[in-house]
This record gives structure tokens, sequence and C-alpha cells, in this order.
């Protein structure tokens, strides 16, 4: 019995992972347009019109140095 | 009274490239190894449970023995990059959105669970550091200074791609950086990928290549590539590069800027043009790296300095800051790139919590790094019991035996593999797991990088040199036991490992760092007066350096090394069987 059922699900394991594959793809692929599009229109439409900055003399960015308790460092954000 | 417990921490840096492991003991590194050493598998970026696994034999703790896990990277932080970076570039992205986020939404958002399924039963706190703390951290808190500006600057991280501010005492503080995609070492594989070599892999051969080009295409990179701001910082012209939203690095704009030609083919072999865009390459990271230095001693008033991060393994960049610049000491760890992040993590989370949780001060006592030999060492006998179980024919030898024999081998023109102690931690092999020639003869070059490493011709070889003779054979005031700079050659009698442009990488050794290895190219400069060999990794290519006994008799075996000598015992190729020589050499390895 057990033999046959290993004998089928080899096969019937495959298709499941090709499903699976095709699956990822779309349901990613309708989220990156549908979902992440308008989200990024709407970007790109605010930094249009956003003020442009003016020359600089340097690209270093100031970062925020608060002090690392025990709490921030257990955070994966 | 009852003896107390030390403190344990596990540092963990995965999932990108060059996974690795740590174990810290109340501040001080005693085991840490790459992954890819056990697994045999280059650059392996799997969990490092193996790592892992030899970190806690080698102390005799069990996972529950560990009061803390630190992991290298905060994954959130990474993925908001990640989808901020597919709105900024929509609709371009598809291509390579589908394989991030499948990666994404199946391990590395899960990866504080994925610890504590690999690392069961433990069930005490994870820790997660930013990216560059932990580059900063590996570099800094191990120095030995006092007080040193710090420098970070890699691929990228969470955000940022490069990080820099000062450290005092066990205190640092990291005041500006530069966010993706504005990346100096995207830039670097982005010609690296254009080169023909492999990404995150291969970075260092054009950085071998560039000496023999002119920096021709210098000026078309600064002023259409990438602008510098006289204080090291800089921002690409995204124009040029595809990395943020492709599977492929450069766009076809990149081509048109250097003479239309596309990117050439992985593993093609360079000519001219391919050198020349590698000199000029060369020269702006020279010329970025620089220029941070030198405004970072204006900031901090102090000759110290600090660098991690994969652009830190720019030994040329480095040597440059030391002899073109007011910064006079440069600290830079063994494991700079990635794999050294599992270290930085967890010297943070020891400095920044547990350890002050312990002693109640943060002026605590700073481990200093002193040594590579952090990974696992193999006894005599266990070397003997494989030699036996392959019936093979060696030699056991007394210690001032195998030093006078091996020194008198490669004055004799042998390649000698040298396998013994611990195993270096970082890309560098320095003594404990090397290949060994003689530096006067230039044939050597050739021999050991065809038929023995099988890999381009045109890759010099580092020297060793014992320290106290460096002066004589380098310009260098600076002793470097981790072979991260570069320096000109004075003398013209060691041609196998002089470059192009009469530079080398150098490493500096003496007795207290690896007796055995000291005293061999002491014996060496005894009978012949030169105080310089070829050192190479003990791998060919697209091998992980070799860990165990089996992996260096194997490596012995594939390649034309003519003797081994691993602990105390000396093997002869000429010994071996043509059985085992035809098996062993029937492995291939994917080239890097």
């Amino acid at each position: 019995m057990f033999r046959v059922v290993k004998v089928i699900w080899k096969p019937v394991e495959k298709l499941l992972l090709f499903i699976g594959k095709v699956n990822t793809v779309l349901l990613l692929s309708i989220f990156y347009y549908l979902i992440l599009g308008p989200v990024a229109i709407g970007v790109k439409l605010t930094k249009i019109f956003s003020a442009k900055k003016g020359s600089q003399n340097s690209y270093w960015i100031a970062r925020d140095v608060e002090p690392e308790t025990e709490e921030t460092l257990r955070r994966q954000f | 009274m009852a003896k107390r417990k030390p403190i344990y921490i596990l540092g963990i840096s995965c999932f990108y490239h060059d996974s690795a492991a740590a174990l810290l003991r109340d501040g001080e590194i005693i085991a840490a190894a790459h992954e890819e050493r056990f697994s045999r598998k280059k650059h392996d970026p799997d969990f490092p449970q193996k790592a892992i696994d030899f970190c806690l034999q080698f102390e005799g703790i069990k996972v529950g023995d560990l009061d803390g896990v630190a992991f290298y990277e905060k994954p959130f932080l990474k993925f908001e990059r990640l989808l901020m970076t597919y709105i900024d570039t929509w609709p371009k992205g598809l291509f390579s959105w589908l394989p991030a986020m499948r990666d994404w939404l199946t391990k590395k958002l899960w990866i504080k669970s994925l610890i504590y399924d690999e690392l069961e039963p433990y069930e005490g706190p994870i820790y997660f550091v930013e990216h560059h703390v932990s580059h900063a951290a590996s570099a800094y808190l191990p120095s030995g200074f006092d007080k040193a500006a710090i420098l970070t600057m890699d691929g990228v991280g969470e955000w940022a791609t490069a990080l820099r501010g000062v450290g005092e005492g066990n205190k640092m503080k990291l005041t500006q950086q530069i966010d993706f995609p504005h990346s100096l070492g995207l830039l670097y594989s982005a010609f690296t990928y254009y080169l023909g070599f492999k990404v995150n892999s291969a970075e260092y051969k054009v950085m071998g290549l560039a000496p023999y080009g002119k920096p021709k295409f210098a000026k078309t990179i600064t002023d259409n590539l990438i602008d510098i701001k006289v204080d090291g910082s800089f921002r690409l012209n995204l124009k040029y590069l595809a990395y943020p939203y492709a599977l492929r690095m450069t766009s076809s704009a990149f081509d048109q800027l250097f003479e239309g030609i596309a990117p050439r083919s992985l593993g093609s072999k360079p000519g001219q043009r391919e050198m020349d865009i590698a000199a000029s390459l060369q020269q702006v990271t020279d010329e970025i790296m620089i220029a941070s230095a030198r405004d970072l001693y204006k900031r901090y008033k102090t000759p110290n300095l600090c660098l991690a991060g994969g652009v830190a393994l720019n030994c040329v960049s480095n040597g440059k800051i030391l002899t073109k610049t007011p910064m006079k000491n440069l600290f830079i760890q063994p494991a700079a790139g990635d794999a050294g992040g599992a270290v930085g993590a967890a010297l943070y989370v020891y400095h920044t919590i547990l350890g002050s949780k312990e002693s109640g001060v943060r002026s605590m006592k700073r481990w200093r790094w002193t040594t590579s030999n952090l990974g696992p060492e193999y006894s005599n006998d266990q070397i003997k019991r494989l030699l036996k179980k392959k019936r093979v024919k060696y030699k056991k030898l007394a210690r001032k035996k195998l030093v006078d024999k091996t020194a008198k081998l490669i004055e004799e023109q042998n390649v000698v593999g040298l396998f013994q102690g611990r195993m270096e931690y970082g890309p560098r092999a320095l003594g404990n797991r090397s290949i060994l020639a003689d530096a006067r003869n230039s044939e050597n070059q050739k021999r050991v990088n065809l038929a023995i490493k099988f890999r381009e011709s045109f890759r010099p070889f580092a020297p060793v040199v014992m320290e106290d003779q460096a002066h004589i054979w380098f310009d260098a005031f600076w002793k470097d036991p981790y072979m991260i700079t570069v320096c000109n050659v004075k003398r013209k009698d060691i041609p196998a490992v002089t470059h192009v442009n009469n530079s080398a990488r150098i490493q500096t050794v003496n007795r207290e760092q690896n007796p055995f290895y000291y005293d061999v190219i002491r014996e060496f400069y005894k009978s012949t007066g030169v105080a310089v060999l070829i050192n190479t990794s003990f791998n060919q290519r697209g091998e992980p350096i070799v860990c165990s006994p089996d992996d260096a008799f194997m490596s012995f075996l594939r390649t034309d090394m003519d003797f081994l000598v691993i602990g105390r015992y000396l093997l002869d190729k000429k010994d071996m069987p043509a059985r085992l020589i035809k098996r062993a050499r029937e492995t291939e390895f994917e080239a890097d």
C-alpha cells in the first residue's frame, strides 16, 4: 500500500511544486503591478513637486545617535 | 568562592555571502570560522551551522550556555530598503523583484525564528546589530587604540553603504553615513561584473589587474559616474547602474560610456582595455579613500584609523592611506568583509549590554586582536590516523628538523604546502594553511598560478617577510600581520612577489605570532640571505582554503605541489600512489 502511495506521490509532489512556483510568480507579479505600482506612481509624483536640493559640499548624511539599549538591540528594525 | 560563569556571546553573519560564526568569552574572541571552510562551498551564504558547532565544541559548551546571540544585521530595515528601492525603480524591477521576494518571504524575514530553530534548545536573547555598526565594532573595539577614527565601506547593509565616526575607550560615536544606492563597494562590483569577473567574489582580481593598465578612463568615471567631494563622500549617477532594479550590475548607458562595448562574459581573458579600466577604477577608489582618511584626521585629530567592510580589503588603497595621509596607524582586522560582522556584532553586544551589565561599568577592558588563528586545530594523532588510512608514505620529523627541511626544500625550488595549528579567520592564509615557494625565482609565479592554483596568469603573489627585516625589502614603515596593505618593493631579487608596478601585498611575521612559520623563513634567510617567501593560500581556484588534514591531503594530491608539511609529518608527492592522485584529480571546483 505504502509503496503504491510513494510511487504516486513523487509525480504529484513535482506537479504541486511546479504549481506553487507558478502561483508565486503570478501573485508576486500582481502585487508588483497592482499594489506597489500605485504607491510608486504616488511617490514619483511627490518627488516631481518637491523642491530640489541645491549644490552640496558633502554627501555624508547625519545619523541619529541614540544610546543603544537592550530593547533597541533586540529589535529587528 | 564559586567561580563566575563566563559571559558567552555567539556572533553570526549569514544569508548574503561568506557566512561565519564567532564565539566571545568575557569579551575575548576565542573561536571564529567561515562556514565555507567546513561546507567546502566557496563564499557559502547559508546558516553557519558547522562553524557554530566548531565554536561551541572548541570551548566545550552547549547552546544553553550562551548568554546571547548577536546577528550582524537588522533584517526588517534591510527589507524596508528593498521595498523602497522597488518603489523608486518601478516598473523596471520585476525580474529581480521575483527572486528577491521569494527569498525574503520564505527565509530572510524569519531570521529570528530560524536562529532559534537551528540553535535549539537555546531560548536566550537574540540581538540585531546594524550591518555597518557590526563592521565598525569589529574594527575599533579590538584595535587596541584608546582613540581612533572609524570608517566602514562596503556594498550595502540595511541602508548604509558607508559609515564614519570616532571611537574613544569602549564607546563609538558613529555620526554620519552614506545610503544606498550610492555605494563605493557596489561601484567596484559593477566594474567587476563589466570586466567579466564574478561579483561578490572576484573584486580582488580587478585590484590585481589594475597595475597592468593606465588610468585612461579615470576622468570618464569622475566626470560621468561619480561625484566625489573633498571629504571623501560621493554620489553615483544611477543612469549608468542597473543593480537597484535588475539582475545585472550595469545599464546600457554604462556600455556607451566605455566605447559602446557590452560587459564581457564571465571568465573571459582580460586585454589591455580591461586593464586600463581596472587601473582607472583603482585610481578613483584610492582618491575616495585618501580623501576620507584626510577628512577624518581633520575632524578627530588622531593618526589612528580603523577600517572595515569589503572596501577595507582593498590593500592598494590601504597602503596609500598610510603613505599619503596623516593617518599613520591603521587597524584592519583580518576578516574585514562580511564574515567579520559576526565578531563585530558579538563585541558590540558585549560592550553595549551584557558585559556592562555584569561589571556595572562602561570602561571595561577591551580585548585586543593579535592573531587570525581562531579556527580549528588538528593533533598529530589525527593527522597520523588519516595518513595510515590513506596508506601513504610519510616521514615524522622533530620540530627543528622539520623547520630545516622545509626551508631547504623551498630553497631547492620545491613548492611546499604548510598545514599547522589553528586555521586562519578571514580570507587570507597567513602561515597555517599556506603554500610556500621561493620568491627569488620568477618562474615560481607562473608555476604556482598555473599548475598549483590553476588560476589566471596575471594574478600576483604576496610575500611574507620577517618583521625585523621588512624595512630592508619593502618601503613600509608599518607592520602588517594580516596582509592588508600594498607597498613598494625595494630590492630586485624577489621577482616572484613583485608586481608589474614594483608593488607587493606584504605580510610581516614575528616569532611570537607564528613560531613555526617564522622559523622556516628564518632558516631560509640564514641559508640564502633572503628573508622573503611566496605565501599563498592553501587551495586551488574555486576551492575554499583547506580546513582539515583531509582537505589538505586531497588538495596536495590534486595539484602539482611537491611536498606537504602537515603537523610533524612530511609527505613527498613522488611517494604518493598514482591511483590516489588520479581519484583526487577527478574533483573539480567551479571557477570563481
